[in-house]
């Protein structure tokens, strides 16, 4: 692999990037429909005003022209764009974009992360011992988990954690980050806490996850057992173990290195459900809340945000791919 | 791979030991566990003017100079001690020694500053200043004519005037007070804005931009006058304290609140049900109410009535919705009964279709023979049959009704998909509709698009449901008249109103009443705010309520009850006790007035948090 | 022909596929014949809901007091065909783009990875709330197609890097050297090394197609069904509280179990398609 391809590549990423930035931005102005008509009915409800004096405060409450041209919007966002500057929320406006992701970045990472590594290696591990013995009790057992976790919604499945474990048993907490009595920063408290309040966002979503892995894993196993240096290795006596997580396990693992990827880019954004029933702040209750008040520089700034992860998590994916497979040329 | 599996060992093994080290951090101070929302840091911030507000720290924190409890318009003296009405003014004495949460203290200038900057709330429109007598006397003057004496007392106690402290925010009121005075006293009602002013597009704009500017200038933390202060807030957990130095300190039992956020339905009643939490709004479908009380012994369900009605209004731009005959079949057809079933087990129906007020207001307002007058509209699929025969209307071999000229319709319903409630509802109309031989379908769509597609040109649905006959606010049901005529949901039925001329964008309704004499809705609306009699105000009432039900402009499905479950082990202070037994924890709606009114201030909605600064509710030791 | 027996042979002789055949041939009745013959009625029984399985319902009624049975039978055509089909488009575009890619490699694949990485990161919602304005659906290929706009780019990308892998291996390396066709080797030797990971993908883009259905109903893109599969779910849900009401536990996890049986069904089938098409699985 040469520096020339490796550059070729970063190249095309960033092409990628630019055209998600400008289509992200002209889909998100053609969208119809807006969030001011709710949001006065609550607004005039809450504060005794009329319809109309909820309409034209709201209005006023909101920073987007809907006369400006479209040209002049891209202009304007782009020049921030260039000094780092994703702009400021249109209905927060004391909310710079880059702060809301600075923080709930980080959150969404730290669990997204966790769980998916974890439900990756488990379910490699199984699906090899699937594929290894296609007539033991495991590959039915497994393809039964997962029918079930799949079948079941990812929202009862956290209700009944939740409610085995946290209300039930007590032994961990009822949703948030971290204990709202504890001061975060960087202190045993605050990171014991955090752990804490971690692990049962990440058990859910491993139980939910692990069953597609191991049934990917599986298929790509099967595959690879019959290959002619798996019968010769098998021929030399090699035991069954060292084929098995030696020679099958990494080279049926390479390919799923590309879902992982995929998989990663799409939990950042989407990764409602933890977010959700556990009250993490995470980036999707930011980008929820924007799309509900259709907050357009929030939205396009995290999703933005969100493709260029993705798009990063791809390229280095298939770096790393083909350096993992020496048998691979990467192709510029 | 070991290395891996090491780590993955490790990590298990911190999970487990946090479990242990992490020890309760309840303690034993007195404490309410309530639930709610708010935007999350880093959107949170204190102004609850801004976007998103203090969410439920709201109630806790902020307060008014009186506070009214909504469904019972019964109005509680807070930050005001005494009120006389003289003339055309209204002179108020504010308690005295109060201060603001971050120790300045509260003065008439504070409650006028609330006015000026937010000079956008209704009694504006209906005074020509506000004056700052001394630091604890303020006088309001009215316009003439000014609101009848009930209507001004509505008009105060509906804002929340301890909002906008001066010391904080003095730049924006000494600003926007500025450019008020560069404004004229205009007498064209059309041109009448705050305080009899007119308000050029120039100066609109500059006061905007103020309002604006202030919105972004709050301080992190609310600062208002209530009993409990905010301290911290994440994602997931709010946490007040008490107000030492609150007016009526005495009577605060409690020295933190603490509120979750649930994130979902079931997460609250999760919660509800271990009895983590000592409240919870609302009323679930019924078998779920049930487990809920069978489950946590601790629990009563109080119920009551919402006055807000879920229904449905027709589209009078979409043919043959047009017909007022065609619009009564189509509400004959209805089993209402089945649609409150499924929409809200304990809700009441209505024998009305819809009259521009809940059905529980009707009594309180109509007298009996008045009500015997008002067409009576409840299930009859034959009498819909007939309407729509003698409208020439015919029914075919397979079933389906066809119009005069022989095509079968295919009607829309529209309703915003998030609200399920409403979407469980519209769905069983949109069944019962097509079985009763009108083919419809139910596009349930999403909210921010909604309210523009219904309302847009001719609409894109022939009927949409929502809160129709409902009252946000006080209850005079001019308010709910109004809501309906000049609100969101008159536009959802596309009522007439003029293309041009002066009166563009008002009502064009001239239609014969219930005395065959012709009824000018708009200018009914707009006179009955200063009717000083109240059986001019109670006719005018009749009349358009009457006029609403005979045309059938909707249909209310039922009037939502509502509720609230509280957890009586451990807080004390609920009322109806003497009833538990006898309802099995599962009051239903009160009809003892005395009843009325404790159960409508327990709801955090209608009547804030009057039970805490009352001083009825306490911690059980 | 013959290839059809030996393939039906083939299932039927493995166990566990012949389970699996029988399973979605239920399921392929239920969806075709089932709506003749059990009629739906959804009008409203209050008193008569959360009925327990009887010989008069089968699986009890619903909240509202209307058969559950009937009402997975009527849902069964939409749900089955939308999700099939839905799958079907995904894995055709995905199977076909990234095995291009994959084996072209060069221009064409930059190209192609390209079109991919955009989808993958465009946003579904405001595409979504764009089309809605536009236009209703109303046929199912039309739902599918949605459905699988935003599903294809990923499996794209994983059968390339499938194909990539597999492409430098020992037996495609030799079938080339003995001057095999191009579609030979693609079709004979490359296609069965991924059958059975395209399968799996195949099962979990159906069951992410019949959930997602309920979003596109929600937001207005096609008329709201009660007896969609996913919206039964999404109803007993909010009448339960998730599982809250123990009454509706059989509402709640009828439609649960028919997508797992019928996930499992495609499972095992697939197990079967796995031996029948990839010689080396089998003895």
């Amino acid at each position: 692999m040469t520096l020339v391809i490796v550059l070729k590549r970063i190249g095309m990423a960033f092409v990628t990037v630019c055209l998600a930035t400008v289509m992200t931005f002209i889909l998100l102005r053609l969208t119809p429909g807006n969030a001011i008509d709710g949001w006065a009915r609550d607004y005039a409800t809450q504060f005794g005003i009329t319809l109309e004096e909820a309409y034209r405060r709201i209005a006023a409450m909101i920073n987007y022209n809907p006369n400006e041209p479209l040209h002049e919007q891209f202009i304007r966002y782009i020049s921030g764009l260039l000094q780092g500057n994703l702009g400021v929320s249109m209905v927060y406006q004391q909310i710079t974009v880059n702060s809301i992701i600075a923080n709930a970045m980080p959150w969404t990472i730290f669990v997204a992360t966790i769980s998916l590594l974890i439900s990756f290696v488990i379910g490699m591990l199984l699906g090899v011992r699937m594929a290894w013995k296609r007539n033991s009790i495991l590959e039915p057992s497994v393809s039964l988990f997962t029918v079930i976790t799949s079948a079941i919604p990812d929202f009862i499945f956290a209700i009944l954690l939740l409610v085995v474990f946290a209300y039930g048993l007590d032994w961990f907490p009822v949703n948030g980050a971290y204990d709202p009595f504890v001061t975060p920063g960087f202190n045993i408290d605050f990171i014991v806490s955090v752990l804490y309040y971690a692990a049962m966002p990440i058990l859910t979503f491993v139980i939910t996850n692990i069953g597609g892995w191991a049934l990917m894993m599986k298929g790509n196993a099967v595959s690879i057992l019959g290959e002619d240096y798996i019968i010769a290795a098998k021929a030399r006596g090699i035991s069954d173990s060292v084929i098995m997580n030696r020679y099958v396990m990494k080279n049926a693992m390479l390919p799923m290195i590309t879902m992982l990827a995929v998989t990663f880019g799409g939990m950042l954004g989407g990764a409602t459900l933890i977010e959700n029933i556990f009250q993490y702040p995470g980036i999707g209750y930011f980008l929820g809340e924007a799309t509900r008040t259709r907050d357009y520089t929030v939205m396009q700034g995290i999703m933005l945000f969100l493709s260029v992860t993705m798009i990063v998590a791809n390229l280095i994916a298939d770096l790393v791919y083909s350096k993992l497979d020496p048998r691979i040329k990467v192709e510029g | 791979m070991r290395a891996r599996k090491l780590k993955l060992l490790l990590l298990s093994f911190v999970l487990v030991a946090t479990v242990v080290l992490n020890g309760c951090t309840e303690d034993n101070t007195k404490v309410f566990r309530d639930l709610g929302g708010w935007p999350k840091p880093p959107l949170f911030q204190g102004n609850p003017f801004a976007s998103g507000g203090v969410g439920q720290a709201s109630q806790y924190t902020f307060e008014g100079l009186f506070q009214i409890v909504r469904s019972t318009d019964k109005i509680y003296k807070r930050l005001a001690e005494s009120v006389e009405h003289k003339g055309n003014e209204t002179i108020i004495k504010i308690r005295p020694g109060v201060t603001w949460q971050d120790g300045k203290p509260f003065t008439s200038k504070d409650v006028w500053s609330y006015y000026m900057l937010n000079n956008g709330v209704e009694i504006t429109k209906h005074l020509t200043s506000i004056e700052i007598v001394d630091d604890t006397t303020i006088t309001f003057k009215w316009q003439e004519p000014s609101p009848f004496t009930e209507m001004k007392d509505l008009f105060l106690a509906q804002d929340q005037q301890a909002t906008i402290p001066y010391h904080l925010y003095g730049k924006y009121i000494d600003k926007v007070d500025e450019l008020l005075k560069q404004a004229k006293k205009t007498d064209d009602p059309n041109k009448k804005g705050p305080f009899g002013l007119e308000i050029t597009d120039k100066l609109r704009k500059d006061i905007d931009k103020n309002w604006q500017d202030f919105l972004t200038a709050g301080p992190k933390m609310p600062v208002g006058t209530g009993p409990f202060i905010v301290k911290k807030v994440t994602a997931s957990d709010m946490i007040l304290e008490k107000n030492e130095n609150y007016w009526k300190v005495e009577n605060i039992h409690f020295d933190r609140i603490f509120i979750k956020n649930p994130g979902s339905d079931s997460s609250g009643l999760a919660l509800l049900k271990s009895g983590k939490i000592d409240t919870y709004p609302g009323t679930p479908p019924r078998d779920i109410l049930e487990n809920m009380l069978a489950t946590n012994k601790d629990l009563v369900h109080y119920r009551m009535f919402d006055p807000a009605t879920i229904g449905m209004v027709f589209n009078l731009d979409k043919p043959p919705f047009d017909n007022q005959k065609f619009r009564q079949a189509v509400v004959y057809a209805l089993d209402r009964t089945k649609i409150r079933e499924v929409g809200n087990y304990y809700g009441q129906e209505a024998d009305v279709s819809m009259t521009g007020m809940p059905q529980s207001e009707l009594t309180k307002w109509i007298t009996p023979e008045n009500r015997e007058t008002m067409t009576k509209f409840t299930y009859n699929p034959d009498k819909a049959g007939e309407l729509l025969t003698e409208l020439g209307w015919k029914k075919g071999a397979d079933g389906n009704w066809a119009d005069p000229s022989g095509t079968t319709p295919n009607f829309i319903i529209g309703v915003s998909g998030g609200w399920l409630q409403a979407v469980n509802s519209a769905q069983i109309a949109a069944e019962q509709m097509t079985k009763f031989g009108l083919p419809t379908k139910l596009l349930a769509v999403d909210g921010s698009v909604y309210y523009n597609n219904s309302t847009k040109d001719k609409g894109a649905y022939h009927m949409s449901v929502d809160w129709v006959d409902v009252s946000w606010g006080f209850m005079f049901p001019w308010n709910s008249l109004r809501n309906f005529y000049w609100g969101g949901i008159g536009n959802m039925a596309h009522l007439p109103k003029f293309k041009d001329g002066p009166d563009k964008g008002k009502l064009n309704m001239k239609l014969p009443g219930p005395d065959g004499q012709v009824v000018d809705i708009e200018k009914t609306l707009q006179s009955m705010p200063y009717l000083q009699k109240d059986e001019e105000r109670k006719d005018a009432i009749f009349k358009l309520a009457w006029i609403t039900n005979e045309n059938a402009y909707g249909v209310g499905f039922f009037q939502n009850t509502t509720g609230y479950f509280e957890n009586v082990k451990t807080i004390k202070g609920w009322p109806r006790e003497d009833e538990f037994e006898k309802y099995d924890r599962s009051l239903p709606v009160p009809t003892e007035p005395d009843d009325i009114d404790a159960v409508s201030e327990i709801n955090f909605g209608f009547g804030g948090i009057t039970y805490f600064v009352e001083g009825r509710l306490s911690p059980r030791e | 022909m013959r290839g059809m027996i030996d393939f039906f042979r083939i299932i039927c002789h493995n166990k566990r596929s012949f389970i699996g055949l029988i399973i979605l041939v239920i399921f392929i009745l239920m969806a075709t014949v089932g709506p003749f013959v059990f009629k739906l009625n959804m009008t409203v029984d209050y008193n008569n809901r959360y009925l327990t399985p009887s010989f008069e319902h089968w699986l009890g009624t619903d909240f509202a007091g209307r058969d559950t049975f009937i009402q997975l039978v009527h849902g069964s055509k939409e749900v089955l065909l939308v999700g099939l089909l839905a799958a079907f488009f995904t894995l055709f575009v995905g199977a076909l783009l990234g095995t291009i890619s994959g084996l072209v490699g060069g221009r064409l694949d930059a190209g192609i990875m390209l079109i991919t990485n955009l989808f993958l990161t465009i946003p579904s919602f405001p595409i979504l709330i764009i089309m809605a304005a536009i236009f209703s659906i109303r046929d199912p290929i039309s739902f599918a197609l949605v459905l699988s706009a935003w599903s294809w780019p990923g499996l794209t990308r994983a059968v390339r890097s499938q194909i990539i892998s597999l492409k430098e291996r020992d037996f495609i390396v030799i079938c080339k050297v003995m001057g095999m066709s191009k579609p030979h080797i693609i079709f004979k030797e490359l296609m069965p090394s991924i059958t059975s990971f395209l399968s799996i993908s195949f099962i979990m883009t159906m069951r992410g197609a019949i959930t997602g259905s309920v979003g596109i109903m929600m937001l207005g893109l096609a008329p709201y069904s009660p007896t969609n599969w996913g919206q039964m779910l999404n109803l007993a849900i909010s009448q339960t509280g998730g599982i809250f009401n123990p009454l509706g536990f059989i509402y709640l996890f009828s439609p649960i179990l028919c997508l797992a049986l019928f996930q499992l069904g495609s499972i095992f089938f697939a197990n079967g398609i796995d031996e029948a098409l990839n010689p080396r699985l089998r003895g």
